[in-house]
């Protein structure tokens, strides 16, 4: 049986997509090479640096997170797109759409009855060995009646020519927002190219799968409500899931949004609990119920499969599915295929086999160099996949006696190069290897595949299975379109536009809460870098006693405001060092890079209700703070700060004339205006504490923007009566506390809820009481900064603890 | 044998809980030997949402949520059982241990290769070469299977030390294998190991034992606790035949089976997951009261 691999590597050069042995281009390529081969090496290097900047503006990167634990790599696409003949493309979709039926059918044969063990067409250790097998799920029919509603297939072209599955991926399929990215990118920067070879559009495919989930709910007169979970933004594919859920119009939540009640799944959001019909997973079906699954950390939404077991809501794929992918399944699918369907299995699969029989096990071991190792279920090695051709003898021989001792673990395939083709590499044309990731869809027995994909490009030698499983470097794949108009849409159609915004009685607390956070965390770099900015004036230019004088002002307001702790004392002439910290250096507590690591982490959990335009101005905030190469010099260091004041306005106007005014706004309005009167109070309290408070005012002033307002009013050196007027009081002026105090207050009015509930009444007589306090001071006296500090924090707490409840979980 | 059964199991909170789901499996199963005429389930505060269903393993399970602050929960569990004396069963005339281990990977499915799915690693019971090494002496070639389980299982009651201090719930089978301690659950996942190790299926048995009091003394109610040991494949005839390492006996009509799954975490009698608490107090009673012959 080992006899008649479908494909197998042997000897010889590598399929190269565009040009054919003898070097001519391949006849779907022309149009492509010529105009790649048009380009300079400078427009080569521009097209190259314009697809990833357009990727990264789309919101891809993952450095943010990068000691948060579970970075991925920068994910990069390549302008060139993959271009798919017609004859081919015919020949891989009714594989593909073969393949999805066959696998769901499998799945629920697996989970059901088990003729396919009764029969002997799959041994029955392969099933009871595995743990991606959910056992406990067994018996339970899904609702809407698939296993698999998606499905991605891992195609490459080996040496024979034809495309052949390399791997499935059935449980959590990813890919498809990444695809779709990867066409608004490249059908923008090939506009003509496009349309001249008239590439097939995507967006039907979306449409269509996010008809099906909505059929999936069970019949409720409101109509489907249908989410999308992740597990969260520390996941090395969190970008995509945001993209994909805002294509497909869903809201993007996390296990913790979602609740169980009477066996039913509800959203916890803003307006109350709201039933949730059908879930998008995308967090690992093992960690999904930690009531039902022994072992994680206990996060995942307890009831949710007993939800799914009485038939409340539909999961989607089917928890469990995950089993299909498994590559030991691959060597018994063209039987299953011809007794089940009758026909034979369309599509070939790379050389595969699974080590738990004892015949297949003795004829592999013997020509093991031709051979990858896999794992048959995921994570149950980690030193697996390995390529069995570099193996020592020594390694060798121990991987055997591993084997032996549990062979039911093991699958081997073929070692296979991929075809190439070409992509850029810093202004050269390179060819390499590919792996052409397509999708699937099934509903109610019709399968649909989607005409393009993502194409994963190998950076080096190694076989595809060793390739990272996350981001990686991509590729456009183009599929000639019909001529059915149904089909081919409008030059330009890329992915679809985003649907409907979610209604603000649909916003998660969660994300409530994280825009809060946003906006108290863009307040709080916008007044560190302010008033970094004003203590660097006194570093650079004229010297002097004032300038000296000055400076320690500063360093007293910075003090105050907390950048740094209260016992630190700094002598003027470090000064340059520690604002360079401040500014620069990611291990400064209080400094710039952690408040907006702090921002950016809020924003990225916040992704799907923040625009493009918004996530680009976040995406590159963090390139304005990395810390540069060599030591900056005062004027680099100020232009820095100036260039992040510019970029915070920037995000305030977006936020002030761009965002509707949902709860999701008024969380991150109140964020806004809780922190800016903070910090205001803070500079004020120290300016009032200091005796010779009158060298505080003028930093003071230039921190809050009113610098111009003060000397217009007044002609002369700031007084402390004046300024705490100006700055404290006065409602004309957008930065005084009064004014946050003021906007707070009609904010309040309008927040979710009933007005009687829990702590509001608390919270409203803490409004009224604070805007009675933030008026004018009687008699000239000056406010009590600090008592007034309290009562906005605890203004501020109480907020939290009323919409953003947390509560402790434990499992049992 | 008829007995009352009653389970009894109390959470004190620390704090007040808002939300909890739970799991129940504490209905007695119904088997060759066994009959549960009647069995009922209390929980307090009362649940909002109950379901009941079985398992992949053939379980009773039963399901439900409570929901507004409560500081405390009780769930108890009340049944009536009757079991019959098993069959006993010739350890000599079961055959090699090797042909059932052989049988068992048989490439479709027969009884063997059915149970087969009890010789793999599960949650709490690795397999490996130590535990194949622990239960070798007990297999040499050739001897039937159940001679060897029956040795592996007085190997065990003989060389551990029944020490509920010894370890907790979460404790790993090989601490126990270094410890030499520990209690029935780790008895029976230890002896789990060792079998599936040399590829023999064995499954984890959850239940109870009628204790008998000391002579001359009444039986103190509440004094009785859950129990745990193993069932063994000893091939088709045979089939399944249950061995307690705490008390390294065969389990005839005083051992009442509740559910049994590849380990502890497949019959948890109770496994919740509440939102609000600090830490928690647990209290269990369980009284096997014997009501004379059925």
């Amino acid at each position: 049986m080992i006899s008649s691999p479908a494909a197998s590597g042997g000897a010889g050069g590598v399929w190269n997509e565009m040009n054919d042995v003898a070097g001519i281009v391949r006849p779907h390529w022309k149009t492509l090479h010529d105009e790649i081969h048009r380009w300079s090496a400078d427009q080569r290097s521009a097209q190259a640096i314009a697809a990833q900047r357009m990727i990264e503006d789309m919101g891809t990167t993952f450095n943010v997170f990068s000691d948060a634990g579970g970075a991925g790599q920068p994910y990069e696409l390549d302008p060139i797109p993959l271009p798919i003949p017609a004859g081919e493309w015919a020949k891989v979709s009714a594989g593909l759409a073969q393949r999805i039926r066959l696998l769901d059918a499998v799945l629920a044969d697996l989970y059901g009855p088990q003729t396919l063990l009764e029969n002997g067409w799959v041994p029955p250790d392969l099933v009871h060995s595995s743990p991606s097998f959910l056992a406990h799920l067994r018996g339970i029919q899904p609702p809407g009646g698939s296993f698999l509603l998606a499905s991605g297939c891992d195609l490459i072209r080996a040496q024979g020519g034809g495309w052949t599955v390399l791997k499935d991926h059935t449980g959590t399929p990813g890919g498809l927002g990444q695809t779709l990215e990867n066409r608004k990118v490249i059908s923008g920067l090939f506009a003509d190219v496009f349309d001249d070879l008239k590439v097939a559009p995507l967006g039907g495919f979306i449409e269509r799968e996010k008809e099906c989930l909505q059929s999936l709910a069970i019949a409720r007169g409101e109509g489907a409500n249908v989410v999308f979970l992740t597990p969260g933004f520390r996941h090395p594919s969190y970008f995509e899931h945001a993209y994909k859920a805002r294509m497909l119009g869903f809201p993007l939540v996390e296990a913790a949004d979602l609740t169980v009640r009477e066996r039913r799944l509800f959203l916890k959001t803003l307006a109350g609990l709201r039933r949730v019909d059908v879930v998008v997973c995308r967090i690992d079906h093992d960690g999904l119920d930690p009531l039902e699954h022994w072992g994680g950390r206990g996060d995942g939404v307890p009831g949710i499969i007993e939800a799914w077991r009485t038939g409340n809501v539909a999961l989607s794929n089917s928890p469990g599915s995950g089993f299909a992918s498994s590559p030991a399944l691959m060597p018994f699918l063209p039987r299953i295929c011809r007794e089940w369907f009758g026909e034979d299995l369309k599509l070939p699969f790379v050389e595969t086999w699974w080590l738990g029989q004892a015949e297949v096990r003795r004829r592999v071991l013997e020509q093991l160099h031709r051979f990858v190792l896999l794992s048959a279920s995921p994570d149950l090695d980690p030193l697996l996949p390995i390529q069995c051709s570099g193996l020592s003898p020594a390694a060798r021989k121990q991987w055997i006696a591993v084997i032996a001792s549990r062979p039911h673990d093991f699958v081997v395939q073929a070692d296979l190069r991929p075809s190439e083709a070409p992509v850029i590499e810093s202004r050269l044309i390179r060819q390499r290897p590919l792996v052409w990731r397509a999708f699937s869809l099934l509903h109610e027995g019709e399968a649909r595949v989607l005409p393009g994909g993502l194409a994963r490009v190998g950076k080096n030698q190694r076989p595809p299975q060793l390739w990272p499983a996350h981001a990686g470097f991509t590729k456009d794949v183009w599929i000639p379109g019909t001529s059915d108009p149904a089909e081919s849409s409008t030059r330009k159609e890329a992915a679809p536009a985003p649907a409907r915004q979610v209604p603000a009685q649909e916003v998660p607390s969660r994300i409530a809460e994280q825009l809060f956070w946003v906006g108290r965390y863009a307040e709080r770099v916008e007044l560190a870098t302010r008033l970094l900015r004003v203590t660097l004036r006194c570093l650079g230019g004229e010297s002097g006693r004032l300038q000296h004088d000055q400076l320690n002002a500063c360093i007293s307001l910075i003090r105050g405001v907390g950048l740094i702790p209260e016992g630190l004392m700094i002598h003027p002439a470090r000064a340059m060092k520690t604002l360079s910290s401040l500014i620069h250096d990611p291990g400064a507590g209080g400094g710039i890079p952690a408040l907006t690591r702090s921002l950016l982490q809020n924003a990225a959990a916040a992704r799907d209700r923040l625009s493009d335009d918004t996530w680009r101005f976040f995406n590159r905030l963090e390139g304005i703070v990395n810390p540069p190469a060599s030591t900056p010099a005062t004027g680099e260091l100020a232009r820095t700060l100036d260039h992040l004041v510019l970029h915070l306005a920037a995000f305030a106007g977006m936020q002030a004339e761009n965002m509707t005014r949902g709860h999701g706004w008024r969380f991150l309005e109140t964020g806004r205006r809780i922190e800016r009167s903070l910090g205001t109070l803070a500079l004020l309290r120290s300016a009032a504490a200091e005796t010779s408070g009158a060298s505080l005012l003028e930093p003071l002033l230039e921190t809050c923007d009113s610098v111009m307002t003060y000397r217009r009013r007044h002609f002369s050196q700031p007084r402390l009566d004046a300024v705490i007027d100006l700055i404290f009081a006065d409602l004309s002026n957008p930065r005084s506390v009064a004014y946050q105090i003021q906007v707070l207050h009609t904010e309040l009015a309008r927040f979710p809820g009933l007005p009687d509930f829990g702590l509001m009444p608390r919270i409203r007589a803490q409004a009224d009481e604070l805007v009675t306090r933030c008026g004018h001071p009687q008699g000239g006296g000056v406010p009590d900064f600090a008592a007034l500090i309290d009562e906005i924090e605890q203004f501020s707490d109480a907020l939290t603890q009323h919409f953003f409840s947390h509560s402790v979980r434990r499992v049992y | 044998m008829r007995y009352q059964l009653i389970h009894r199991t109390r959470y004190i909170y620390e704090g007040s809980v808002t939300v909890s789901h739970h799991l129940a499996r504490l209905a007695p199963r119904a088997l060759p030997g066994q009959r549960c005429p009647w069995h009922e389930l209390q929980i307090v505060p009362v649940p909002v949402g109950r379901g009941v269903h079985i398992d992949a393993f053939g379980n009773t399970t039963a399901y439900f949520e409570v929901e507004g602050k409560h500081e405390t929960l009780e769930v108890t569990a009340r049944s009536l059982v009757e079991v019959a004396p098993a069959e006993a069963q010739d350890p000599s005339a079961t055959p090699p241990w090797e042909t059932v281990r052989d049988a068992c990977q048989a490439e479709k499915l027969t009884p063997g290769s059915d149970a087969g799915a009890f010789r793999f690693a599960s949650p709490m019971v690795p397999v490996g070469p130590d535990f194949a090494a622990f239960s070798r002496p007990d297999f040499p070639p050739g001897r039937p299977v159940l001679e060897g389980v029956i040795a592996l299982m007085d190997r065990i009651f003989r060389e551990f030390r029944f020490d509920p201090r010894a370890t907790d719930v979460t404790t790993p089978v090989a601490d126990v294998l270094r410890k030499r301690a520990g209690v029935c659950q780790d008895f029976a996942h230890l002896m789990l190991a060792a079998l599936r190790s040399i590829g023999i299926p064995a499954r984890y048995v959850s239940g109870y034992l009628e204790t008998a009091p000391p002579p001359g003394q009444p039986r103190l109610i509440g004094a009785d606790a859950s129990h745990a040991w193993v069932s063994v494949f000893c091939g088709d005839a045979a089939g399944w035949v249950d061995a307690d390492p705490t008390n390294n006996l065969l389990p005839g009509e005083r051992h009442i089976t509740v559910a049994w799954g590849r380990d502890f975490s497949d019959v948890s009698p109770l496994r919740g997951v509440t939102l609000g608490a600090g830490g928690q107090l647990l209290q269990v009673a369980v009284d096997v009261i014997p009501l004379g012959e059925g």
